[in-house]
């Protein structure tokens, strides 16, 4: 199992990697480069050859990826220049605003998702899993940009309940005084999330009451009640674990739109803006945190399923897999 | 239903095609999935040659008609285009990308994950970290970089997000052929000496059947929501062609003007189309596989 | 009082000499308010012209000759209670001087190069020698607007812990002060605690800049000029998008906003909820370069008629009045399309060109354009007679053009189809390439007069306004031959001769023959010029002009509540 998660872990560093260079790459064949970006549309031809000497840019790629490795690995991720400060200070304002708004929301989501799912699950076919499950398909095709707009005319225009926008500034602390701020933001997020979760929570409760052991527990005369909450859940609950891991980028895009509309200067608009820019820095320096993020969403999914299924156990090697 | 059971594991086979039929019409909800998107479809490809509106040329002097005024049963948009004619076509290309990205992602992923599960070893490892670094690079990211270097058209796009979706279909795959490979009777076929690649694609993929027409269904919506997105930010197929979720994306700026034309119809379109899709996906699943 | 900054405009800079990539006119406009530039202009008046209570000097005094400029200082503090004098000035030109590369404002041969020497003569005058004589209404309005005073007795170190000096009165000492200068501009999160930009002279002083860009200014007491504020905090707000600047403005969480065009329909509303409504006109001009330097097209581009016929194909006054709601106004030439009659020539006002297909398709024909089978035209008579295509023009050669046109706009890309949809009505094929802003103006700048890449073919890069004037719309940087912003690379004897006599003559005639050519000439696709923004003005807000220079004076901004 250690050595498992070790090489688990070693594969996940490979990963970063692979997804820095890859990034490295299909930023350099963006036509134009970044220069004029960044200098304007007066700036001269030798302004733009200085630029691109001071950042480095008229270096072969390979030279510019060794340089930003070596920098990396000394904490520097860079100079955002469009926005005038250093790529690790811009992170580190926007990303624990990020986090706490989909952390919160993702957390509205399951809470409500889950007792959902598996109501629904054992009340199959009756009327209220259909409402409820045609309920979550029209959230689930429901755009979040169009659920955002619709939340923000009802619960901040017709019914002046919360603010339109979340709270400005640059620290969690600001963030955090101003608890109304963030409920439309969150609530918006969790929408799509909450159909989503629910869905699969509903099908794979269903697929575990088909199972032979829940089968087993009945014929011993096992109160439903206790093979739901006592058998079936758990076992849902971790495939839902697994899930929630392989959710991290799908999270992070819905940040994307949640931010533009909410005006929240997290790390989905600095991305956004830093594409438009082509502000490589920050480019880069997103991309390798959203990376890290999905990575060890992804490992912390491997090993749930890996408690589900001990089968899985050890999946690079079919011989002497032990238990 | 054969059963090869050694310890009392059920084993499914693909079902005859009359019995899945079968059960399909028995079941409401997808035969009413399956009717609206015959409907949706009708409507995209058949309407516009009963229907006839010009979806290319700008007409500004009939810019923001109101529904029922000069003949637009559905009014004009802000350049004038005919809102109904404009839903039959937006349509159209809402659904040929959804479908096409809807296979190559399925049909990608589906060859992928089957091939890691099944072979293991380090070709498993390599083909699932390639997995692993394609999820970790924003597909808004590729998608902005791919629309930068060319410029997007409806094949293109369908192409590009077919490309990036095929991730998840691809893991899902894999953890299939995973719990299939350790089933008896894929070992016994094994034992017997059956190739690899004869193996996944005559046994693991069949059986896994279910799980890819499901996965189309959502990969189907996915694309189309994904589109919606995508032109919600910009980057979508460039003007006069135009799709429900670019509709919508432009129609929301006239929210608070009240032209609900411009935004429940491709609003509710997409809606529609996402769960017709998945009705006739859910229906699919249980006909085929007698699950759930 | 809460002010919004346009669509994703975040304040990025501070110091008044901006390096180049940080020349925003919001940036610009904010420092304006803490940093008295010597020569403010402002055209809220209806016409562009000096606003003496926002300039740190007294109007100059040209020599007979036009070779020497005398300035007086009015009587303005910093607020470490210093003076602000002759020195300071000189500063700001020390510093510019010995490291030109560093300005982002640059243009080789202006300033500072055109000013030889600077001569104090008592703390409070000084004058400067010209390297010829110039335009004095022009060199006052485009080059000594550019010079802002800087506090000399608070800034002229080499180190933060070098002690000050007069280190810039030599050019490397100058470098040295202006690259100290600069690092530590180059870190906006210390902008709110670093003392240098505590030391002011303007009307209001630095409160917060916020790293997202979020300005507070407030009331500078120790402020000694005529134009004092009235309000005690401005805050300038930026956002991501237009749509959530007016989901805000909407709930009243901005006093001073505006209103994106989809939402002009709510004009009332807003009115009701205590707004007053008013466009801010822009000092500029919006427009499509040809890329004459194109293989495919340039030679096509070349003929006159080729973009007589495309101008008639452009129904500006409906692109206005429908995709621009009328608050972008129809634009026919080179210099702003407004009243003034200072530089607009009647040619330009009455528009040479109006909407006319079949004028369009009549210079076409004339010129043996032929359709094709897919109704595209082609060169069926090539050669340079008056009945051919032109010359260079290839026979076959096909009227299929690509635009590159910036994205994320509603208003650019109903703009677009228009245009394609009428051009496809006289036999011309347009497509449509979206790209994010900085995308286009990258590509369309790579075209040198010498090399670059030159495959694009048109662009369009003015859902704000294409370009900005300084106060007077000359065209040294637009349309001279090999000009900076010169994009397309167009060249026309004529149209120099006009551009240099208008920045080195005092004639008014000038200008207007240069309204003239380039409205008859057509360098590029003139379309409707939109707004600065349409505001949303708290009704109860007061003394608002709205400049089309787009500088702000919240200085001149009260409250009658």
């Amino acid at each position: 199992m250690t050595r498992y998660i070790i090489r688990r872990l070693v594969l996940a560093i490979v990963v970063v990697l692979l997804v820095t260079v890859v990034t490295f790459i299909l930023l350099h064949l963006l036509p134009g480069g970044p220069a004029r970006g960044a200098l304007g549309v007066k700036a001269t031809a030798q302004q733009i050859a200085d630029f691109n000497r001071k950042e480095g840019f008229d270096q072969s790629l390979p030279v510019q990826y060794w340089d930003y490795l070596v920098r990396l690995v000394h904490g520097d991720l860079g100079t955002s220049y469009s926005m005038n400060a250093t790529v690790s200070t811009l992170l580190g304002q926007r990303l624990p605003r990020t986090l706490l708004l989909s952390a919160t929301s993702t957390l509205l989501a399951i809470v409500v998702a889950l007792p959902l799912g598996v109501w629904q699950a054992v009340r199959r076919g009756r009327p209220v899993d259909r409402i409820s499950t045609g309920l979550s398909f029209v959230f689930y095709a429901t755009p979040v940009f169009f659920l955002s707009l619709l939340l923000i005319i009802v619960f901040a225009q017709a019914l002046p309940w919360f603010p339109a926008q979340a709270a400005q500034g640059d620290t969690l602390g600001e963030l955090l005084s101003q608890p109304a701020s963030l409920v439309l933001p969150v609530v918006a997020g969790a929408g799509g999330v909450i159909a989503a979760f629910s869905r699969y929570m509903r099908s794979s409760t269903l697929d575990n009451l088909a199972e032979d052991y829940v089968r087993t527990a009945r014929a011993k005369g096992t109160p439903e009640r206790t093979i739901v909450w006592r058998h079936v859940w758990p076992n849902s609950l971790t495939s839902i674990i697994a899930l929630f891991g392989y959710y991290v980028p799908t999270i992070f895009a819905g940040a994307l739109v949640i931010e533009t509309m909410f005006n929240f200067p997290g790390i989905g608009l600095l991305f956004w803006t830093a594409a438009l820019n082509a502000d490589f820095p920050v480019l880069l320096g997103v991309v390798l945190v959203i990376a890290i993020a999905t990575v060890v969403g992804s490992l912390v999914a491997d090993l749930a399923q890996l408690l589900i299924d001990p089968r899985v156990r050890v999946p690079a090697r079919r011989s002497g897999a032990t238990a | 239903m054969t059963t090869l059971s050694v310890t009392g594991e059920p084993l499914v086979d693909t079902p005859r095609a009359s019995t899945v039929l079968a059960r399909f019409a028995g079941n409401r909800l997808a035969l009413t999935g399956a009717v609206l998107l015959l409907l949706i479809v009708l409507f995209s490809f058949v309407g516009p040659l009963l229907y006839h509106t010009d979806q290319v040329h700008t007409d500004l002097l009939h810019a923001r008609l109101t529904p029922g005024t000069d003949g637009h049963p559905l009014g004009t948009d802000e350049l004038g285009y005919d809102v109904l004619g404009r839903l039959m076509v937006a349509g159209r290309t809402s659904l040929v990308i959804g479908v096409l990205a809807g296979l190559i992602a399925t049909a990608i992923g589906a060859v992928w994950g089957s091939l890691a599960g099944y072979i293991g070893g380090w070709a498993d490892t390599v083909l699932m970290r390639v997995v692993d670094t394609g999820v970790a690079i924003p597909a808004l990211f590729l998608l902005l970089v791919a629309a930068t270097l060319v410029t997007p058209s409806v094949g293109i796009l369908a192409v590009i997000i077919g490309c990036v979706s095929w991730l998840v279909p691809a893991r899902l795959m894999r953890a299939e052929t995973v719990s299939l490979r350790e089933r008896d009777y894929i070992k016994a076929i094994a034992v017997i000496g059956a190739g690899r690649l004869r193996i996944v694609f005559r046994h693991i993929v069949p059986n896994a059947i279910g799980t890819i027409v499901v996965n189309v269904t959502f990969q189907i919506a996915d694309a189309i929501l994904l589109v919606a997105y995508v032109s919600f930010l910009g980057l979508g197929v460039p003007p006069p062609s135009t799709n429900w979720g670019a509709m919508l994306s432009k129609g929301i700026t006239y929210t608070y003007d009240g032209a609900w034309w411009l935004i429940l119809p491709p609003g509710i379109a997409i809606v529609l189309v996402i769960c017709a899709v998945n009705f006739v996906g859910d229906g699919l699943r249980e006909a085929l596989g007698g699950k759930r | 009082m809460t002010f919004a900054l346009p669509p994703s405009a975040q304040p990025n800079w501070i110091m008044p000499i901006e390096t180049p990539g940080y020349t925003a006119s919001y940036n610009a406009a904010i420092q304006q308010i803490l940093y008295v530039p010597l020569y403010a202009y402002n055209g809220s008046s209806g016409t562009v012209g000096l606003d003496e209570a926002a300039s740190a000097a007294l109007p100059p005094v040209y020599s007979a000759d036009g070779r020497t400029v005398t300035i007086t200082l009015r009587n303005l503090t910093w607020s470490t209670g210093a003076p602000l004098t002759s020195r300071d000035v000189e500063f700001w030109y020390n510093l510019v001087r010995a490291d030109k590369a560093n300005w982002g404002a640059y243009t080789s041969g202006l300033i500072p190069d055109d000013i030889t020497a600077f001569h104090t003569v008592d703390a409070h005058t000084f004058t400067l020698s010209l390297d010829k004589a110039y335009n004095e209404a022009w060199f006052t309005a485009n080059q000594l607007s550019d010079i802002t005073p800087m506090p000399q007795q608070s800034w002229d170190r080499t180190a933060v812990d070098a002690p000050i000096g007069d280190a810039d009165r030599a050019a490397a000492g100058a470098k040295q002060v202006f690259n100290y200068l600069i690092a530590q501009a180059s870190d906006l999160g210390s902008y709110s605690t670093n003392p240098l930009w505590k030391v002011v002279d303007g009307p209001f002083t630095l409160a917060s800049f916020s790293s997202s860009g979020q300005v507070t200014l407030s009331r500078n007491a120790r402020y000694t000029g005529s134009d004092t504020a009235h309000l005690d905090k401005v805050t300038f707000l930026t956002f991501t998008g237009a749509a959530a600047e007016y989901n805000v403005l909407r709930a009243g969480g901005v006093d001073y906003g505006y209103v994106p065009t989809a939402n002009l329909g709510q004009q009332s509303t807003l009115e009701a909820a205590g707004y007053r409504i008013s466009p801010w006109n822009g000092w500029s001009i919006t427009y499509v370069p040809y890329n004459f330097r194109n293989p495919a097209l340039g030679k096509v581009f070349d003929q006159l008629y080729v973009r007589q016929a495309i101008q008639h194909a452009v129904d500006q006054p409906s692109i206005s009045s429908v995709i621009w709601r009328g608050t972008a106004k129809p634009d026919y030439g080179p210099v702003p399309q407004d009243n003034d009659a200072t530089f607009l020539s009647p040619t330009q006002r009455a528009n040479p060109y109006p909407f006319d297909l079949n004028a369009s398709r009549a210079l076409l024909a004339a010129h043996g354009w032929k359709a094709g089978s897919d109704g595209i035209l082609a060169c069926a008579s090539a050669g340079s007679g008056p009945s051919d295509c032109g010359a260079g023009i290839a026979a076959g050669t096909r009227l299929a053009m690509t635009i590159l046109s910036e994205s994320g706009s509603d208003e650019t890309d109903g703009t677009m189809q228009e245009l394609k949809s009428e051009l496809s009505k006289i036999g011309i094929d347009l497509e449509v390439s979206e790209q994010p802003l900085n995308t286009v103006l990258s590509d369309s700048s790579n075209c040198t007069p010498t090399g670059g890449d030159c495959a694009w073919q048109l662009s369009y890069f003015g859902t704000q306004g294409s370009w900005y004037f300084p106060a007077d719309p000359t065209g040294e940087e637009l349309f001279a031959t090999g000009a900076g912003v010169n994009f397309g690379q167009y060249a026309d004897n004529r149209a120099d001769a006009l551009i240099t006599a208008s920045n080195l003559g005092n004639k008014p005639q000038t200008m207007l023959d240069y309204s003239a050519l380039l409205a008859d000439q057509l360098p590029v696709i003139w379309l409707p010029n939109p707004p600065y923004q349409v505001s949303a003005i708290d009704s109860a807000l007061h003394g608002v002009v709205q400049d089309p220079l787009a500088n702000l004076q919240p200085q001149r901004w009260y409250w009658t509540r």
